[in-house]
């Protein structure tokens, strides 16, 4: 590929702000691997130590904190709604795109009025209720509430506008009921919105932080968020132990991240605006 | 739109569900009817078979020798054995962590669902609310002899002991020897010296080895710099006369130069690095925990002194503090020798309904608490309570020493509400300590200030503090500990929820009656499909909206039924009146008002350049500027915290490099705000990009090419035709980045608390704090209505300008 000097300047230009909001994630792995002895000592040099890396910061962290057990529960909880988020979105979606029932228009547009309603607001409430209901310190305190989400209605119905009504009604022709239609037919046909939808939902998941830290009481019920942000002692820091949780907790996000790129990145300019 | 038909039967509807909604309310029913106690079983009498479970909630105290990384095996022992001796017990333990345990327990005792044991220092709080079991009837005269006699008073209240005591601390400075020997500098004898001798011999380290020696810092809730502070008298809660102590810590960095100048901002654990691990600092104060840790590493060499006693009380500093009043712990040698603070950590037992468990809890509390079970304290690096403990440190000559100086301890002030009142001081102490132009005349009047504002501040929590408290909540404390099956259904609001979902379908259904008649059965298919998203919906957005903007009005306490205790507008009163709760929404528009506007330049910058570039480049680029924003914000944090930070962050240690100095990123106010903007502006604005990407593309190529044929540079390009084109984008972006913005938290939180001195507070961390530390859910909720309504605002221009193309 020809490089021009103007094309030149772009690229060097983009490079280093890649490299500004790809530093934090770079040192992020490097001072994990960082000797214990090396970090509190405190004398930084950038990248001076790179000859005697050790994961012994890992090691500590496995065996002297619950990351295991966080690591386990973030995934029950994100598996779970995710889950459980696909199939309700994506219901609604189809009812919303698909059925023209009398209250479809003002459901649709309480569902777009509540995407404005930052959930933050609602936190104290639903504590209370959750309290009230004596789910606290429970996975369904975190599960319960986060079982819809407007966005995800929005984006299903927005791409299950897209199934042609002539496949659904031939497939009632031909006798399928309204549950098989749904998923032998719709569900199928809009895999793309699903698979993009759940890895969305995952990673807002995983790495929800407030509304866990607020209902989750006991160490051995913590999510990976919550539980890194507590991972400091009492009295000290320790960031090389810090920073290995952190590295574990972002892995699979990145993973995720590397696999699927294609589909976050649809998915993120989804119900923005078109024109 | 439909046009609303006004059938009568939707009226009587409407209003029977409100009157079931409003009227109907039986979470104010007092306690359970006869009849619900009458089916509920009989009180005291265990099923047979099933086993009385007693719950524990802990924190990590000790580290057993044998297997470092389970910080509850002691207890889990301790609890193995009773369940041994009591078969029909068992024993959950449910693990705290420092950081938010405490908070816990505040929240679920307030929530009704208290544990039945747990520790701390004595539970002021619980006690007043008659939630904590006496345990008079438990110690033995015996047990009274083997205590310590200060130990067991500390849990003792109105002549009723609360709690059996278990472990003291207090707080003593660490000196390093090496530092001391090198400046040829002599110890203090015995641990004992006056405040004359300390200041001499940290001035004689500081200038023999042009270090600051003395490291303290002022953080919320530790104790270690108290002793100074309260020196020259006055106390928490007659803080009007701690001028002394102020001005005395205030000299220590300015004056005297002992202290570096950016303390005030400056955390335990950063004073810890120095002491421990750099040995840059030849004394600090640390609480007794520091002792096994030094130990324990062997690096070092330290001895330890008792806080240095206040000579002749001279000058201005101390006209009213030699009459110290009783409840302070600023004392003047000449009565009473008293120097450091201790604290006392014992086992207590929630509030019992049924007398069998009562006496179990109690037992396994003084079970954990007896003299041989106390042994284990010697791995905490604490004193025992109980004199028959009391030989485990015979070995160790260090702790030796330290007990002896314990003799100088007296202990801490205990007060129902020492959390916020600690908060205020320390953060008001912060900012005088980091302002070095202060004159000792100004902190007089700034400490008088804070004085009166404590005590403007009791005095109003005693008033104003759930009205009726102490009657009231005795009752309600315990019935809130079994509440049965039936009376559940009444007491949550679920009867209000159930008869709020019944109007909200009718009203829904008789709406559009005439339009569609038989809707519901026709298209049965479709509410099926809809049904379950709808009751979540309903469930927890829709309803925890109205109960939000209800508590905002009311003077909320848990178990309060949806309508109770209404109090007007005095939260909202309450939060405008808060200085920290306006200095926080200051911040959160400031932060707004950079945030915004520098991500959507950048986004606007980079799509700009990314768009001509090749495929590959464009995804290449695309992937590195939008993985920031899918790692979790908690993880990020954690990483800019290490980066900012002062003594071991890599941005000073490149700072110093290019030879400039070391900066405060988040201990200093004037830099702490900014710190935390740095941060959101370098993590990338990741979404925005990829959304002006997909509109760039969709931008005919005509009108660039009809540009550059009528000769218009780049930047004219920009200006004349992609940035109005973009016009819609950049409408959406502003807004919807606003309402982010403005509801930032984490990274507050994970980065500066909201510190120092308040300076990066921001509104969402302020309604966490106040709701779940202060726990007064009504301000919280006044706070959020407020900045919901901000952002409502900022929602409804969105609508104005910006239509959805759907």
């Amino acid at each position: 590929m020809k490089l021009s000097k103007k094309n030149l300047y772009i690229y060097s230009f983009l490079f280093i702000w890649a490299v500004f909001t790809l530093f934090p994630l770079v040192y992020m792995l490097y001072s994990s691997l960082l000797h214990p002895d090396d970090i509190k000592a405190g004398s930084i040099s950038l990248f001076s130590n790179i000859d005697r890396l050790t994961t012994i910061n890992y090691a500590e962290l496995f065996s002297d904190s619950m990351i295991t057990r966080w690591f386990i529960n973030s995934m029950i909880i994100c598996l779970t709604v995710t889950f459980a988020q696909l199939i309700i979105n994506g219901m609604a979606g189809y009812a919303l795109a698909k059925k023209k029932f009398a209250l479809n228009d003002m459901m649709f547009w309480s569902f777009v009025a509540v995407m404005m309603v930052p959930s933050q607001i609602v936190c104290i409430p639903v504590f209370i209720m959750v309290c009230d209901f004596k789910l606290i310190d429970t996975f369904w305190a975190v599960i319960l509430p986060s079982l819809v989400s407007p966005f995800g209605v929005f984006m299903m119905r927005q791409y299950m506008q897209g199934v042609p009504d002539e496949v659904l009604d031939s497939a009632r022709i031909d006798g399928c009921s309204e549950l098989g239609t749904f998923f032998k037919i719709v569900v199928p046909m809009s895999l793309p919105a699903f698979s993009t939808l759940g890895i969305f939902v995952f990673i807002a998941n995983w790495n929800a932080f407030l509304w866990p830290l607020l209902v989750l009481f006991s160490e051995q019920n913590y999510t990976l968020a919550v539980g890194l942000a507590t991972l400091q002692g009492q009295h000290t820091i320790d960031y090389g132990l810090l920073m290995a949780g952190a590295f574990v907790s972002a892995a699979p996000v990145i993973m995720i991240f590397a696999f699927f790129s294609k589909y976050i990145i649809k998915g993120a300019t989804e119900g923005a605006v078109k024109g | 739109m439909h046009k609303i038909h006004f059938n009568p039967a939707l009226i009587i509807l409407t209003a029977l569900a409100l009157y079931f909604l409003l009227f109907i309310n039986p979470a104010r029913a007092e306690g359970p009817s006869d009849f619900m106690r009458a089916v509920s079983a009989p009180a005291g009498q265990p099923v047979s078979g099933a086993k009385i479970k007693i719950s524990v909630w802990d924190f990590p105290r000790i580290t057993l020798p044998q297997k470092a990384n389970d910080r509850f095996l002691w207890l889990r022992g301790i609890c193995d054995e009773f369940e041994r001796l009591n078969p029909e017990v068992r024993v959950d333990i449910t693990k705290l962590t420092w950081n938010q345990g405490g908070e816990k327990i505040k929240i679920a005792v307030f929530a009704g669902v208290p544990p039945d044991i747990s520790s701390s220092d004595i539970p002021l709080k619980y006690i007043e609310n008659g939630l904590i079991e006496p345990v008079d009837e438990y110690i033995t005269e015996e047990d009274k002899t083997d205590y310590f006699q200060s130990a067991l008073d500390s849990f003792k209240i109105n002549g009723k002991t609360y709690g059996f005591a278990w472990a003291q601390k207090t707080d003593y400075i660490y000196l390093n020897k090496a530092l001391f020997q090198k400046a040829g500098v002599a110890l203090p004898e015995n641990g004992m010296w006056s405040l004359a001798e300390f200041r001499d011999k940290m001035k004689k380290i500081a200038d023999a080895l042009n270090i600051k020696p003395f490291a303290f810092s002022v953080e919320r809730e530790q104790t270690s710099e108290l002793p100074f502070l309260f020196m020259y008298g006055g106390g928490y809660l007659d803080f009007k006369d701690s001028s002394g102590g102020v001005k005395l810590l205030h000299d220590f960095i300015y004056a005297d130069k002992i202290s570096p100048i950016e303390t005030g901002g400056l955390k335990t654990r950063d004073n810890w690095l120095d002491f421990k691990e750099k040995q840059i600092v030849a004394a600090s104060p640390f609480g007794i925990w520091a002792m096994p840790a030094l130990k324990k590493d062997q690096k070092i060499e330290f001895d330890i002194a008792q806080y240095p006693y206040a000579d002749e009380i001279t000058g201005t500093a101390g006209d009213s503090s030699v009459s110290s009043s009783g409840n302070s712990n600023g004392v003047s040698l000449k009565s009473s020798p008293a120097l450091s603070l201790s604290s006392v950590i014992g086992y207590y037992v929630f509030r019992q309904k049924d007398p069998i468990k009562r006496d179990y809890c109690i037992k396994l509390a003084r079970f954990i608490t007896d003299s041989n079970n106390q042994k284990v304290i010697k791995y905490y690096g604490q004193f025992p309570t109980r004199k028959s403990a009391a030989s485990i440190y015979d070995d160790d000559p260090l702790m030796k020493k330290a007990f002896a100086l314990f003799e100088y301890a007296r202990p801490a002030i205990v007060h129902a509400d020492l959390a916020r009142i600690d908060e205020y001081i320390k953060s008001a102490c912060q900012r005088i300590l980091l302002d070095g132009s202060m004159k000792s005349g100004e902190i007089e009047v700034r400490v008088l200030e804070i004085g009166f504002y404590i005590s403007t501040l009791t005095a109003g929590l005693n008033k104003a503090q759930h009205p009726g408290a102490a009657s009231g909540e005795n009752e309600k404390g315990a019935a809130a500990q079994k509440v049965n099956k039936f009376d559940y259904i009444f007491k949550t609001g679920l009867f209000n929820m159930i008869s709020f979902l019944i109007f909200m379908v009718a009203a829904a259904y008789l709406i559009y009656y005439k339009k569609m008649p038989g809707d519901f059965i026709k298209n049965r298919w479709a509410y099926f499909f809809m049904a379950p998203a709808i009751a979540v919906f309903i469930v927890f957005f829709i309803l925890p909206v109205i109960r939000g903007v209800l508590i905002s009005f009311q003077n909320y306490s848990f178990g309060g039924g949806w309508l109770d205790n209404f109090c007007g507008l005095n939260n909202y009163a309450y939060a405008l009146n808060d200085k920290v709760f306006l200095k926080s929404a200051l911040n959160t528009f400031l932060y707004a008002a950079i945030v915004v506007p520098s991500n959507i330049a950048i986004a606007l910058l980079l799509s700009v350049l990314i768009y001509r570039l090749s495929e590959r480049a464009q995804t290449w680029f695309k992937g590195a500027f939008y993985l920031p924003g899918v790692v979790s914000i908690v993880t990020l944090s954690i990483v800019w915290r290490y980066i900012f930070d002062f003594k071991s962050g890599v941005l000073n240690a490149l700072l110093a490099q290019f030879g400039a100095g070391p900066v405060g990123w988040l201990t200093t106010e004037e830099m702490s705000l900014y710190s935390i903007i740095i941060f959101t502006i370098l993590k990338g604005p990741g979404g925005a990009l990829l959304i002006y990407l997909t509109a760039l593309c969709n931008i005919p190529k005509d009108y660039f090419e009809a540009a550059s044929v009528d000769g218009a540079g780049p930047l004219k390009t920009f200006v004349k035709i992609t940035f109005p084109l973009l016009m819609p984008q950049t409408m959406f972006l502003a807004i919807s980045l606003t309402i982010d913005a403005m509801q930032v938290f984490a990274p507050v939180m994970l980065l500066t608390e909201g510190g120092p001195a308040n300076s990066s507070e921001v509104v969402m961390h302020r309604v966490y704090k106040e709701a779940f530390n202060n726990l007064n859910m009504g301000a919280a909720s006044a706070m959020s209505v407020l900045l919901f309504m901000v952002i409502l605002a900022a929602s409804v221009l969105q609508y104005k300008y910006f239509k959805y193309d759907y």
